[in-house]
């Protein structure tokens, strides 16, 4: 399993809320898409899967927040 | 005049410094710098009249901001990396003509002024946004996918806007600067140095002899929406630097 992280987000923003999850748990990913979007109080920020694969687990849904570091979801 | 810098994060490996454009601030850098702290120690400015940094005082000129900058860094031992976005982009060519040794480029996005001007409604309809819907209409012309408008880059454009009392006419102030500036020779684009460009850029659209990085489906801020790619780009260019 391949965890899809927060990115890093400097020294004055800690936590964003994930927007949209744009592919459902259990679809095919290639390495670079883009998966879910989160959103800071500055900007919002669209992360990529970090390897090809299918996205086995959403483990922080829409609406919530999540820190630098936590593990949105998985793919394996 | 008085830049303010900010360390975003990192410890050793080269330094880093990213200089955002007109009307932005540190935190247009967001999705690009704080991930580059892996491998290099990152710095962010607020240009005169940006984010933190105090309106600009005296004579105004791109010159009177590099040297803002300047002496923003001036403890920092070089050689700073410049990273510079559109304004951002014309302040390191500046930084760079004057010291060359202590500021290399490693990446200019979407430089302005190069060969043509930037887009002047764009610029001089910036200071005197008023409502969300209008800030939106606005930030909207700088990318291809209206998606990368968020409501929190509304909110943060429209709060720098209200942070001074004088932060609309200083933007104001340094528009009309910009609009009045002819474009610099197209020849003086550096070649020694990665350029990434939109495709879609409204701004300030990509010379059509381009070489460089021109990411498709984006529009003038590459940094936002081409973010994982433009890392990637960073990196890149960071390490082929070093070696």
């Amino acid at each position: 399993m391949t965890p899809i992280l927060v990115p890093q987000l400097g020294n004055e923003i800690h936590e964003a809320e994930v927007t949209e999850w744009l592919l459902a748990e259990g679809a095919e990913v290639a390495a670079g898409d883009v998966v879910v979007t989160i959103t800071t109080t500055k900007m919002a920020i669209d992360i990529e899967a970090p390897v090809a694969g299918r996205l086995t687990r959403i483990a922080i849904p829409e609406g919530e927040l999540a820190e630098v570091g936590a593990t949105l979801g998985e793919i394996g | 005049m008085q830049a303010v810098l900010h360390r975003v994060g990192g410890a050793g490996g080269p330094r880093l410094l990213f200089i955002h454009g007109f009307g932005a601030d540190r935190m247009s850098w967001l999705a690009v710098a704080p991930p580059l702290t892996d491998m290099a120690e990152v710095y962010a400015v607020d240009l005169p009249g940006h984010g933190e940094a105090p309106e600009p005082v005296g004579e105004l000129s791109l010159r009177a901001m590099a040297d803002a900058v300047q002496v923003a860094v001036a403890n920092l031992a070089g050689p700073i990396w410049l990273v510079g976005h559109s304004l951002g982009g014309m302040v390191a060519h500046l930084l760079h003509a004057q010291e060359p040794e202590r500021f290399p480029i490693l990446a200019l996005i979407a430089p302005a002024g190069f060969g043509q001007a930037a887009d002047a409604g764009f610029l001089s309809g910036f200071a005197a946004l008023r409502t969300p819907d209008e800030a939106r209409a606005c930030l909207e012309q700088m990318v291809a996918k209206p998606r990368h408008i968020a409501p929190a880059m509304v909110s943060h454009v429209l709060q720098g806007l209200e942070s001074t009392p004088g932060r609309r006419a200083a933007l104001a102030g340094i528009a009309a600067l910009l609009n009045s500036l002819p474009p610099l020779p197209r020849a003086d684009l550096p070649t020694d140095c990665l350029v990434i460009w939109g495709a879609e850029d409204r701004i300030a659209p990509p010379p059509p002899d381009l070489q460089g990085l021109v990411l498709q489906a984006v529009g003038h801020v590459p940094q936002v929406e081409a973010a994982g790619a433009v890392q990637r780009a960073l990196r890149q260019a960071l390490t082929a630097a070093q070696a």
